[in-house]
């Protein structure tokens, strides 16, 4: 019976201490984690700043209306370690992007990964998902 | 009719047997033996990177009733999925304001720390705002009325080959962790480095903090890895940056 129970409370443990996104740093649960966007567009500006580096691109409805999107990134130094570099996007540069868009309704987003003309595939260097925290193993 | 090479071969193979018994060989050629890198003894030096949870307090530790308060004032919100929601006040995060990450909640950060052993000190160079750690290594006693500082006073020793570091003398302005649990300056944390192998060690936290909590616990082990090749880069936290970020994502996203 002792066993059980303490079997019990680490699993509970466990259960609650599961990794959680890495958005609350800064209390972005303005972002819906349940759904995910893939939009098509073309880079108007890149800033490749801390705490997050950003991108923005224009992407253009049926109706033929242009939104701009910002997607939010991971800082510099960690985005160089999976491949990203200060010049990789210019603006023109068409992109495909998937992420997690802001709850309020604003052109905002949390970027899982970017998708070059050229193929390459880009992650956003701190990941919303538990477990995925930071570069890959 | 019965084999005649049966007692031979049982015969040959009984020496082979019993050489390798008397001479201790395997039978893994040496070259394979050795492919495995050593654990260095007493040495963690090197680069290393492991993020940790967000959130580093088990739900059954209960928090003393103005801690209770002060979280449920300035706690940060997540949701996954169907998990529940706690209600968001981020603009209470202290680091927002660039004040120092502190630890242990310097953990949860997706960059990596450097391990660089000194004669008698032990530095921990985060690259998360450029943290930096002193633990001392040369033997002297855990202070009994330190001066409070933001990461606390580090007092290490070699336990066999995990080191062990005890920290107290935090003043209490930081988060114990990245959802805003609080803490006093009477925390005394107790981390545990254990190497695994080369490339891995596992890092357990020890809380205790009466005066915040009710019970002591133990965060972990967590797996960190080495990263070599990677170097620490500056990432210094400016007020500047931080405006321009709220600026630009923060509140634009953040507002219903």
């Amino acid at each position: 019976m002792k066993r059980t129970r303490f079997a019990a409370k680490i699993m509970l443990a466990g259960l609650l201490m599961t990794p959680t996104p890495l958005l609350a740093h800064h209390g972005q649960s303005a972002v819906d984690l349940n759904k995910k966007v893939t939009l098509k567009g073309t880079v108007t500006n890149f800033e490749w700043v801390n705490p997050h580096a950003h991108f923005s691109f224009d992407v253009k409805d049926e109706n033929g209306k242009v939104r701009n999107w910002t997607m939010e990134l991971s800082t510099p130094l960690m985005l160089q370690r999976l491949g990203w570099t200060k010049t990789i996007l210019k603006p023109g540069d068409p992109v495909t992007a998937t992420f997690y868009p802001a709850k309020n309704g604003s052109t905002i987003g949390f970027l899982d990964n970017v998708v070059l003309a050229d193929g390459t595939v880009l992650a956003r260097g701190g990941s919303t998902h538990a477990g995925e925290q930071g570069v890959k193993e | 009719m019965r084999n005649r090479w049966l007692r031979p071969t049982v015969a040959v193979a009984a020496v082979l047997a019993f050489s390798q018994i008397v001479f201790g060989q395997t039978t893994t050629p040496p070259q394979l033996d050795k492919a495995k890198p050593e654990i260095p003894a007493h040495d963690f030096s090197g680069v290393w990177y492991g993020p940790m949870e967000l959130n580093m307090v088990p739900e059954s530790v209960e928090m003393l009733p103005w801690a209770a308060a002060k979280f449920n004032s300035e706690r940060t919100e997540y949701k996954v999925g169907d998990r529940p929601t706690v209600r968001d006040n981020s603009n209470t995060d202290p680091i927002l304001h660039c004040n120092p990450v502190g630890i242990p909640r310097i953990y949860w950060s997706i960059h990596p720390f450097e391990i660089i052993q000194l004669s008698g000190r032990i530095m921990i160079y985060y690259e998360e705002f450029h943290e930096v750690r002193d633990v001392w290594m040369d033997g002297r006693p855990i202070p009994r009325d330190p001066d409070p500082t933001w990461l606390g006073t580090s007092i290490g020793h070699w336990d066999g080959n995990d080191l062990v570091i005890d920290t107290v003398g935090f003043n209490d302005k930081t988060w114990l962790d990245s959802v805003g649990h609080p803490h006093t300056q009477d925390l005394h944390l107790t981390e545990r480095f254990h190497r695994v192998d080369h490339d891995t060690m596992e890092v357990s936290i020890t809380f205790d903090d009466p005066k915040a909590y009710k019970a002591k616990w133990t965060y972990g082990p967590k797996p960190v890895k080495l990263k070599p090749g990677w170097e620490i880069g500056e990432l210094f936290c400016t007020i500047e940056d931080e405006k321009q970020f709220e600026k630009d994502i923060m509140n634009p996203s953040g507002k219903p």
